[in-house]
This record gives structure tokens, sequence and C-alpha cells, in this order.
């Protein structure tokens, strides 16, 4: 099937085009001009942007282990509606993917499963546990994309800086959360002025900030290209640009519920336990400078975070909540509902791609993985609508920006299907 | 009162503080007499939902609910839900199926309550959740405090201790602060902490520069029982440094008010001859805690005007 996407606006934030057009589909690629002797079927654009496809770094998908919360079927279909063509597995599956056989089930049954690309990320450390290798090279092998040891924090520098310079010659990024064990424990949620007023025990951003320069010394130290999920703090922010000033291998994101939401969010909510995130929601002052980074490319991208849990998991005081959010379905929408369209479009494609070492582009004779979006239509976050097996999101009833009309993976139209 | 929960004092009004105090104030007197009853509250069910330890809170509730001749019933859950299995949503639902009208609950966590508020048709009061409020408690303070000096508007109030981790300071805080009163925060750097300050609440380390200032003094007790880890070096260091005794007393003025949530530490935080001393009012704090909850119970329940008839 050939498709021209007639009279919209041909948005590339990796090429930088920016005009009013048509684009062809054909053969799974992008053409610039009409393919000869083939009738395309013609997607009306106008009054909307045609842009390349999202690409997410960190979505727990839950399969295999935790299937009740979601699977590579419903986890691809979340992706799928939220304008994602292809999504980074996180490893904190059950058993985790800490072994060769494990990454290659898991893309292989994606590839049979799931409407959109998986790609795995391998478990840094066996178990997540932060104390022994796994298989690195034999996932790397196996077809990993990159490492990651998930949520988990590898306290052990000697440990972290042996998995660093082991995964060097492999030549996959590695993707960790920077955080501080001691200072992050019993807590649960940002500390300062917030939790002192709802009285709850509170996560210092100085905890993430001691990680992020651990993780920065690492990386300049080994080579090793690592990449700090969930960066969420002003000062965070601030020693990331160091970083990058300085010529280490490092670069970061944040996560999509941090760039909307603050920590007020916990007590405005009665204390919600889908407010409930790792790491926590931050200040308004640091919300303010993720987005900053978003403007200025100090943070490469935004991931979902996706996050699926269901009631047995958050039907519970805050404290005893497990943290996380869904962000497949409303990652796209949470940034064009407080940032400008091209940071947006970035942060959840160009800079994901980048890191990947996949292209996301209009270039002619590129991938043909595209959105036809309405960035400016409202709609109304119903988790009950949801194609995730799970419903947590801090966001339900709220009106977001951006609406797809279309979704376009390998050259096929997907959704609307 | 139109609330259907107490959760704490953080949004609740100057008038509402005063309707509670006032209310209070006529419930007192059921106390004193022979019969320490009234029908007030006769056929309606009050369930006490206990997660943690307490003997003052649940005597002063029950006492209460007997009183105004509501029906109690007492669920000590002694350890988290979480941990014998059943959720906290799950064994409020089948309390909920046995038609309760309130819940008092006392919680390590702090929301809580206010999880079973927002779920669940039944009233709710909050009696402690965590170290975020025990909203009964500072009303009882206030009561106290109002007894002594009037109108609290204007005067000065000392918290000593480790405030950062106390729900009654944090109820306390937000209740003084609405009825226009000052107040003073003074404890280890550990557990008093800057962002605690806001307006008309100042943070200070050293006791004695609270002392000269304050009209009321409210010492917090150490749960050495729970403290997280390097809190302190030790309870004699605190004794000396933040604990009140006579001579520290004698910088106050002489009539500065002491008081106490209780249970106290003797010899931490209060010296036994300030603890039972001329200008200690713990044992008030404990009398009006009754007639508080008396009225709290009163005014959540809608019982008839004509109160302590």
């Amino acid at each position: 099937m050939t498709l021209q996407l007639k009279g919209g606006r041909l948005l590339c934030t990796a090429t930088g085009v920016d005009r009013m057009g048509d684009l062809w589909v054909h053969q799974g690629r992008v053409r610039l001009s009409a393919p000869e002797g083939v009738q395309a079927q013609v997607i009306d654009c106008t009054g909307k942007v045609v842009t390349p496809a999202l690409v997410d770094l960190d979505a727990r998908l839950c399969d295999p282990g935790y299937t009740w919360r979601e699977s590579l079927s419903t986890g691809g279909e979340a992706a799928l509606r939220g304008g994602f063509t292809c999504v980074v597995a996180n490893p904190e599956t059950d058993p985790v993917t800490d072994d060769p056989s494990f990454v290659r089930e898991v893309i292989a049954r994606a590839g049979l499963e799931s409407k959109v690309e998986i790609k795995v990320a391998a478990a840094l450390t066996k178990g997540l546990g932060g104390e022994k290798l796994s298989e690195l090279g034999l996932m790397a092998e196996a077809g990993a994309a990159l490492f990651s040891n998930a949520d988990h924090l590898v306290s052990d520098s000697l440990v972290l800086r042996n998995a660093l310079l082991y995964a060097r010659p492999l030549g996959l990024p590695v993707m960790l959360r920077a955080g501080d064990a001691e200072l992050e424990s019993v807590a649960v949620m940002n500390e300062g002025a917030s939790s002192a007023l709802a009285g709850l025990r509170g996560i210092p951003a100085a905890a993430e900030e001691i990680g992020i320069a651990r993780l920065i010394a690492l990386a300049r130290y080994t080579g090793t290209h690592v990449h700090v999920l969930g960066v969420s703090t002003k000062l965070a922010i601030a020693q990331l640009k160091a970083g990058l000033a300085s010529g280490a291998p490092i670069s970061g994101s944040t996560t999509a519920l941090h760039c909307l939401l603050n920590d007020g969010e916990v007590l405005a909510s009665g204390y919600d336990t889908d407010t409930r995130l790792m790491p926590p929601l931050r200040t308004e002052e640091d919300r303010l400078a993720l987005l900053e980074a978003l403007a200025d490319g100090t943070l490469l991208g935004v991931s979902s975070a996706h996050a699926p849990l269901t009631r047995v998991d958050k039907e519970l005081e805050f404290a005893y909540a497990t943290p996380g959010a869904l962000g497949l379905e409303t990652a796209l929408s949470c940034l064009l509902s407080c940032a400008p369209l091209e940071h947006a479009l970035r942060a959840l494609s160009a800079g994901p791609a980048k890191l990947l070492g996949i292209e996301r582009s209009l270039r002619d004779g590129a991938p043909a993985e595209l959105l036809v979006l309405d960035p400016e239509a409202k709609w109304t976050v119903d988790p009950t609508q949801f194609a995730s097996r799970s419903a947590n999101t801090p966001l339900a009833g709220r009106q977001l920006s951006g609406v797809l009309a279309a979704v376009i993976h390998k050259g096929e139209c997907l959704h609307p299907a | 009162m139109k609330r259907k929960d107490l959760l704490g004092l953080r949004d609740v009004s100057r008038d509402e503080i005063l309707e509670i105090l006032e209310t209070a104030s006529r419930f007192r007197e059921v106390s004193k007499r022979r019969i320490k009853k009234v029908p007030t509250l006769r056929g309606r069910t009050v369930v006490t939902l206990f997660f943690e330890n307490s003997t003052r809170t649940k005597v002063s509730f029950d006492l209460a609910a007997k009183r105004l001749s509501a029906d109690g019933v007492h669920i000590s859950a002694g350890t988290s839900a979480v941990k014998k299995g059943e959720t906290l949503m799950d064994t409020a639902r089948n309390i909920d199926a046995m038609a309760p009208d309130l819940v008092i609950m006392r919680h390590s966590c702090a929301g809580a309550p206010h999880m079973l508020a927002r779920n669940f048709d039944f009233s709710v009061i909050n009696a402690g959740d965590g170290i975020n409020e025990h909203p009964t408690q500072a009303l009882l303070d206030m009561l106290t405090m109002q007894d002594h000096l009037g109108d609290l508007e204007g005067k000065t109030v000392a918290i000593v201790g480790d405030v950062y981790h106390s729900r009654v300071a944090r109820s306390n805080l937000y209740g003084l602060r609405t009825m226009g009163a000052r107040v003073l925060l003074a404890g280890p750097g550990t557990m008093c902490r800057p962002e605690m300050a806001g307006p008309g609440v100042e943070v200070r380390h050293k006791i004695d520069e609270v002392l000269e200032e304050a009209d009321v003094v409210m010492m917090l007790r150490i749960q050495r029982e729970r403290l997280p880890r390097a809190m302190l070096p030790t309870s004699r260091e605190y004794a000396h440094l933040y604990g009140l005794d006579s001579a520290k007393l004698a910088r106050a003025s002489d009539r500065v008010l002491v008081m106490h949530p209780g249970p106290i530490n003797r010899g931490v935080e209060l010296s036994p001859e300030v603890a039972d001393g001329e200008r200690s009012v713990i044992m008030e704090q404990v009398t009006n805690g009754v007639a508080v909850r008396m009225a709290l119970l009163f005014l959540l329940l809608g019982g008839s005007d004509d109160a302590s008839a």
C-alpha cells in the first residue's frame, strides 16, 4: 500500500525540516515525491503535523512474569496509541532479563505479539542485584539494544566501574538511574516544603545529585556511554550540562510526568498513590529546569517510564504502594501540554532514536515511521479506555493536548486500525 | 459543622476551630457530673481502628463516645494490615458493610485516613497518621491554652523537640497559625528543619531563645523506640541541650504554660520537677482531650443542638 500524506505541516526535528507539503509512504520508506505508476491512498493532513513516530527508552512491559499488569501485546498496543513505534523493554521482568535466552525469547515473542517494535534492555547485573555482572557479551549477541539496571541502583562503585569497563567494547550504552540508596530508604516523596506539609518522609534532591555525580565520574573514567534515566532535579541538570561540556560520554532523559507535574500533586490529590513515582515528583523549580533542559538540548530525551501497576500494588497506604505510573499512552500529550511542539517531538523521537542508533526522520528514503498529529486538539484522560492492562495514572480526568490522527509503522497505517 | 471528616487541621478554618473549642467547653461539664452520660448520640456507632499502639488517645475517644451514649467498638490491628495479609481498604470495606457512622483511625502511614475518607460514606477522624497530623491532640492543646490565655491571636507558642517527625507538632502548627498565634520551633538540626518555617512560624535551634519569648512551651516526646539511624547521639546530650528542667524554665516568663502530649520520658525532654511543677498543665490537656473528642463526635455526627442536655 502506498500512502499520500496530503497537505500537512512536515516537521522533522532530526533534519530540521519544517514546511507545508505532501509526503508519500511507499514500500516501507518515506518518499518526498510521488512514486510513479502507483495509486496512493490519500490521508488528508490539512491542519495537522506529519512527523517521525516516537521512540521510548524505558517502558516496563512486565512480560514475562507480571502479565496481569501488562504484556508485550497490550504494551505494544498502548505504545501504538501513544505514537511510539519502537519501545525499549525494561529488564524488570520475572525472571529478570539477565540471560541471553531471555533476551532472545522477548525479541522473538515481541515480533509475534506486539504491533510495534520492541527492543530489549538487558539487565546490567544479575537479577538487577548490583553485585554480579550479567553475561553482557552473550546478551549483546542475542540482540540486546542496550544495558540497563532498571530502577535498581548499583551502589557498589567497584561493581559499577567494572560493569562499565566490561560493556565498553560491546558498544552498547548503559542506562542507569541516579540515586543514593541510604538517602532514599524509608522515604516516599520529594523532600522539601511539600513533604514537610504532607507529613511524608522525603527523598532529598541531593540523593539524585550524589548519584549523577558518581555516574558522570565513572562514565568519564571508563569511556562507556552512560545514559541517566529519570533526571529530575535542577542541580542534576546543571551537573549533566557540565558533564556534557567536559566531553564525558554521558546523556540523560527525564520522564513525561516529571515535565508536567510537581510534588504539590501528592497532597493536592489527597495522597493518591498514583502520584508516588521513582524518582519522586519534584518541585516546580525543578520541573521548570527540566523544560529548559529540553529546550537547550541538555536532556537528550524524555521517556514514558511506563510502569503498569494494578490495584493490588496501588490500593494501599501511600508508603506501602509501589512507585510508578503508566506513561506510553499519555507521554506525548504530557509534553504537548507543557512544552513547545518541537521540543516535545525532539525529546520523544529524534533524541531517543539517536541513542539507539535508529533513524527517525522525514528524509527521502527514511523508514516510514510516522505520525499525523493534531497538537492542539484536546482530550480527557480516561484510564478505563486505555489499551494498557493497568490503569494507574495521576492524570485521570485531566485534559491534555495532542490527538493522533494516524500512526504509521513499517509503512502501514496501524492506528486508527 | 459542615464537614464529613476531620483529617487534619491544615484545611480547617478559624471559625470551625472556634466552634469545636466552644462545643468542647460546654461538654466539659458532663464529665464533672456523677452520672457522666448524655443520650445525644444514642444509637450511633463509632469504631476505633488503631494500627498503632495507644493508651491515652484510645481511652479518651472511648470515654468520649460512651459519655455521649454512642455504641463503640474497638479494633486493635496491632501491626499493619499489610503484614496481616488484608489490605486497609479491605478492612475498611468490611467495617463499612456493618454500617458504622464514624471511624476513628490511627495508622503509621500519612494519608491512610484520607484514603478511607475519600472512599467511604462514614465519617473519619484522624487519630494520628504517621508523621503527618494528630488533629484532636492539637485541638485539646489549643483548648488548654485558651483556658489560660484567652484568645490565641498574637500569643507565642514554642514547640521543642523532634518537630519534623511529630504529627502533634504539625497539627499544632497548622491550628495555631490559623488562630493567629506565633509559633517558634526549636530542636536539633535533624529534627527541626528550615522548610517548616513559614508565615507565623519561625525555626530556631536553641531552647533558651524560644523560652524567653514563649507564652506556652510545648515539649515533644523523643520517640526513642523508633528513631531512624543517626538522628541523635545520645539521650543524655538531648536532655542537656533540649530537655526542660527548672534551670532552663527560670529563663521563661513565670506565667509560661508547660505542655506535653505524653507519654513523658522523664529525665529526657522533661525533668520530673517541671513535669509535675506548677507551670505544668499536662493533666489539664488530658482532661480536655475527652471534651474535645466529645465535641468532634457530636459535630461530625450532627447531634441535636441541645448538646449537653
